[in-house]
C-alpha cells in the first residue's frame, strides 16, 4: 500500500533520494511507524514525535499502531527552540 | 577552585568601586551565575522597589563552569527586578563577554545606585574605572561597541551594553554582548539604563582554576564525544533553533497572527529552510554558523539580506553579515505578525541587536497592535500613518526601527504588549504572563508548555523548564505537573553553572554532575545540585511573593484557555491549567495559594 510520510529537521535525509517531502512510498499492509522508522534507516533508538494524519501517536504506541492505505505520517526530531 | 571567590561592587550614585571575597557559603548552596546571583539580590534589594529605581540592583553573574574547557561555558546571567514583569529578571547570554568577566577575576559583578551623568565601566582585571559615557548616550549598540574600543584602543575588550531602547525604558530592552548576542527578556537593559549606565568594557587575562584539573580535561573530552554524537547536538549545528519552526508548523503549536491561528502557510520561507533558498538573483540568507566561547554546538546563525530587498536597498550600512534568524526570532517576526519575508524578518532582527530589544516580546507587542489595528481600536492616526495589517512586511521592519529610536508610535510599542493592551482596552488580547510575551508554541497543543509558561518566575517563558517530549507525546493536562517541577529545577541547576541549557540533549544530571564535581572543590553529587536548582527556584518564587505578586499571576490569557485550538493536532483543545496548576503546587510543596509550605523551606535551607 501507498503511505505519505512528511519529516522536518534533519530527518529529511532519511527520504528516498530526489523525492518531495512528504514522499509516498510503498509499504506492506500492517506496518507501524517504527517499521517506517527502520525502512528509512532512521536510527531506531533516537526519539521521535510521530503523527499520522494530523493526530499525535504516543510513544508507547509507536511500535503497535497500524497505518493504513493512504496515511500521512509524520516524523519529527524532539528539538529545542531558542 | 572554579570560582574567583571574588565580587566586584559599583556603586553608581557615589562613584564607589569595591570587592569582597565571594560568600561561599552561597556557592556550595546555589552553584554560581543564576541561583548565586538570585541569593545575593534577595539578600541586598527590596524586592518592592521600583525596578526603575536606583535601589534596585542589576547583577552580572558567572558561573564556576564560564570560562572553563567545559563545552559552551560561556554564559553569564544578568539578575535583578525587572521593568516588564515587576518580578525577579533572569537572563543570561552567550558570546564571550562572560568568560572575560570571569578572567578578570569576579563571579559577580554587582551595580547598584544611578550615576549622575551617563557613565561606562571598563575593566581590565583588577583595574575598574567609571568613565564619562556622555558621547555613547544616543548611540546604537554597534556604534558603542566601535566607540569604546577605538577610545580604549583596545581590541580585546568585550562589551556588554545598551541602545537607544534601553537608555528610553523600552520595557523589553535588552543588554547585548558582542554585537549580537542578549541577555533578552525582562527589561534588563531598561534597568541598566535607569542607572546611567550605557556600557561595560571587559578585558580578563588570569583564567581559570578548577579542582582537579586533569579528571576536568578527561570529564569534559568525554562529554563533549557525548555531545558530537548527538542527533539533537546535530540538528542545531546544521539548522539552528529554528529547524522548530516546521516542527511546530506540523504539530501545529505555531503561533500564527496573536494566537489567533496555529500553523502558517509561510512558515517554510521563513523557518532554517528558507534561509538557505538561493534566490533568482543568487543571493542566500544564511552565510554560515557561530559559536559562542567554548561551545561545541554552534546553533548561531551568521545571515545577510539581499541587497536588492526594499529594506536596505539604499542602506549601505545594512549590507554586511550579522546575526540571523533564531527561531524566537522568527516566530515573532514570521508566524506571529503574518509576514513570510525572510530579508525582512531578518533585518528586524538586526535592529534588534543593534537598538538592544527583545525580538520575542516586541514580535508579540506589534501582533497585538496588529489585531486592535484590525479590530479599528487602532487608526492610522496613532500609528504615524502606517497600515498595521498582518502580514504588512514594511510595518514590521519600520516598527522595529521607531521602537529602536523611540520614535512616534515606536514609543507605545516600547511599553510591551500588556500595557499596550490595557491602554488601548483590550487586557485579553495581551499573549504572555506576568507581563511578559510568550515563546513560539501554543500551549493548547503543549500542556506542560502552558503550566510552564504560567509558573515562569521571570513571566512567560519556554526555557525554564522543558517539558517538550511529554507535550508531545501526551497532548492531554495529564501527569504534566511533576515533569514540569523537575525540569524546572534541573533547568535551574544548569543556569547556575556557566553552561548553555541546549548541551541536554545529550546530558543528563550525571553529565553535568561530572563536570561540576571536577572543576569545583567540595562535594557534588546529583542530589546536591539539583537540590540547588530547587533552591533557586523557590528563592526566586519567594523574592516575587515579596514584590506582590501571587498566584493570581500564574495564568494564561483566555485565549489559550478558553477558545479551542482552530486546527493542528490540538484541533478542539484548550490548556488545561486549571487542572495542571493545583497538582503542580502540591508536587512543589507549596499551598494551594502557591506559597511554599514552611516544610519546603525549611527543607531548602530557606528559613
Amino acid at each position: 500500500m501507498k503511505i505519505r510520510v512528511k519529516t522536518t529537521g534533519l530527518l529529511d535525509e532519511y527520504l528516498p533520494p530526489n523525492s518531495d517531502n512528504p514522499a509516498e512510498i510503498e509499504v506492506q499492509t500492517d506496518v507501524t511507524p517504527m517499521d517506517v522508522v527502520r525502512r528509512l534507516g532512521m536510527p531506531p533508538g533516537d526519539k521521535y514525535l510521530i503523527a499520522v494524519n494530523g493526530d499525535v501517536v504516543p510513544q508507547s504506541e509507536h511500535a503497535a499502531f497500524r497505518l493504513t492505505e493512504n496515511d500521512t505520517l509524520s516524523i519529527m526530531p524532539p528539538l529545542k527552540g531558542g | 577552585m572554579a570560582w574567583q571567590r571574588k565580587i566586584l561592587r559599583v556603586d553608581l550614585s557615589s562613584g564607589s568601586v569595591a570587592t569582597e571575597p565571594l560568600n561561599m557559603d552561597w556557592a556550595f548552596q546555589y552553584i554560581g551565575e543564576r541561583g548565586l546571583a538570585t541569593k545575593y539580590l534577595w539578600e541586598n534589594m527590596d524586592p518592592k522597589v521600583d525596578a526603575m529605581s536606583p535601589e534596585n540592583v542589576l547583577i552580572f553573574a558567572t558561573g564556576p563552569l564560564t570560562g572553563t574547557m567545559a563545552s559552551t561555558s560561556g554564559r553569564y546571567a544578568v539578575i535583578t527586578k525587572g521593568p516588564l514583569t515587576n518580578a525577579i529578571a533572569c537572563s543570561n547570554s552567550g558570546g564571550k563577554f562572560g568568560a572575560d568577566l570571569k578572567y578578570a577575576g569576579y563571579d559577580l559583578l554587582l551595580l547598584s545606585g544611578k550615576s549622575p551623568q551617563p557613565v561606562y565601566l571598563h575593566i581590565v582585571d583588577d583595574q575598574v574605572e567609571i568613565l564619562p559615557a556622555d558621547e555613547l548616550w544616543g548611540r546604537s549598540v554597534w556604534e558603542t561597541e566601535a566607540w569604546i574600543r577605538s577610545q580604549q584602543q583596545n581590541p580585546h575588550l568585550k562589551i556588554a551594553c545598551i541602545g537607544v531602547a534601553g537608555e528610553r525604558g523600552v520595557y523589553y530592552s535588552c543588554i547585548v554582548n558582542d554585537l549580537h548576542r542578549a541577555a533578552g527578556r525582562s527589561g534588563v537593559g531598561a534597568v541598566m539604563g535607569s542607572k546611567n549606565l550605557k556600557a561595560i568594557a571587559v578585558q580578563g587575562t588570569k583564567g581559570v582554576t578548577v579542582a582537579d584539573p586533569k579528571k576536568f580535561m578527561q570529564v569534559t573530552y568525554e562529554m563533549k564525544k557525548l555531545l558530537e554524537n548527538d542527533p539533537g547536538r546535530k540538528g542545531l549545528t546544521k539548522l539552528g533553533t529554528n529547524a522548530m519552526m516546521e516542527t511546530m508548523q506540523e504539530f501545529g503549536g505555531l503561533p500564527t497572527r496573536n494566537f489567533q491561528q496555529v500553523q502558517f502557510d509561510g512558515y517554510d520561507k521563513v523557518g532554517a529552510r528558507g534561509m538557505r533558498v538561493r534566490k533568482p538573483n543568487g543571493h542566500v540568507n544564511l552565510i554560515t554558523n557561530k559559536a559562542c566561547f567554548g561551545c561545541t554546538i554552534a546553533c548561531g546563525r551568521i545571515a545577510h539580506i539581499d541587497k536588492e530587498h526594499f529594506t536596505i536597498v539604499n542602506r549601505k550600512e545594512y549590507w554586511h553579515a550579522s546575526g540571523g534568524l533564531e527561531y524566537e526570532t522568527a516566530y515573532a517576526f514570521g508566524p506571529m505578525v503574518g509576514v513570510d519575508d525572510i530579508d525582512a524578518c531578518t533585518f528586524a532582527g538586526f535592529l534588534m541587536n543593534e537598538h538592544g530589544m527583545d525580538p520575542i516580546s516586541f514580535g508579540v507587542t506589534l501582533a497585538a497592535a496588529m489585531e486592535l489595528y484590525e479590530m479599528g481600536v487602532i487608526t492610522r492616526e496613532d500609528t504615524d500613518g502606517v497600515e498595521l495589517n498582518f502580514g504588512n512586511a514594511e510595518a514590521l521592519t519600520i516598527m522595529a526601527e521607531k521602537t529602536g529610536k523611540y520614535e512616534g508610535f515606536g514609543q507605545v510599542l516600547g511599553l510591551g504588549s500588556k500595557r499596550l493592551c490595557e491602554k488601548y482596552g483590550h487586557p485579553e488580547l495581551f499573549m504572555g504572563v506576568k507581563g511578559q510575551e510568550f515563546a513560539g508554541y501554543d500551549s493548547r497543543a503543549l500542556q506542560g508548555m502552558g503550566l510552564g509558561y504560567a509558573t515562569s518566575n521571570r513571566g512567560a517563558c519556554h526555557l525554564k523548564h522543558d517539558t517538550f517530549e511529554v507535550d508531545m507525546d501526551d497532548q492531554s493536562g495529564n501527569g504534566k505537573a511533576k515533569p514540569c517541577k523537575t525540569s524546572q529545577d534541573f533547568v535551574a541547576m544548569i543556569d547556575s553553572t556557566g553552561l548553555c541549557l541546549f548541551p541536554a540533549s545529550a546530558w543528563g544530571t550525571t553529565e553535568f554532575q561530572q563536570q561540576i564535581d571536577a572543576a569545583c572543590e567540595g562535594d557534588w553529587n546529583e542530589q546536591r545540585i539539583l537540590e540547588c536548582g530547587e533552591r533557586t527556584w523557590n528563592l526566586e518564587r519567594q523574592f516575587n511573593l515579596a514584590a506582590g505578586l501571587t498566584a493570581a499571576d500564574d495564568t494564561l490569557p483566555p485565549r489559550l484557555l478558553e477558545v479551542p485550538a482552530p486546527g493542528g493536532t490540538a484541533k478542539g483543545k484548550v490548556c488545561e491549567l486549571d487542572k495542571m496548576l493545583p497538582e503542580y503546587y502540591a508536587e512543589r510543596g507549596w499551598t494551594s495559594e502557591g506559597v511554599p509550605t514552611e516544610h519546603t523551606l525549611n527543607r531548602l535551607g530557606l528559613t
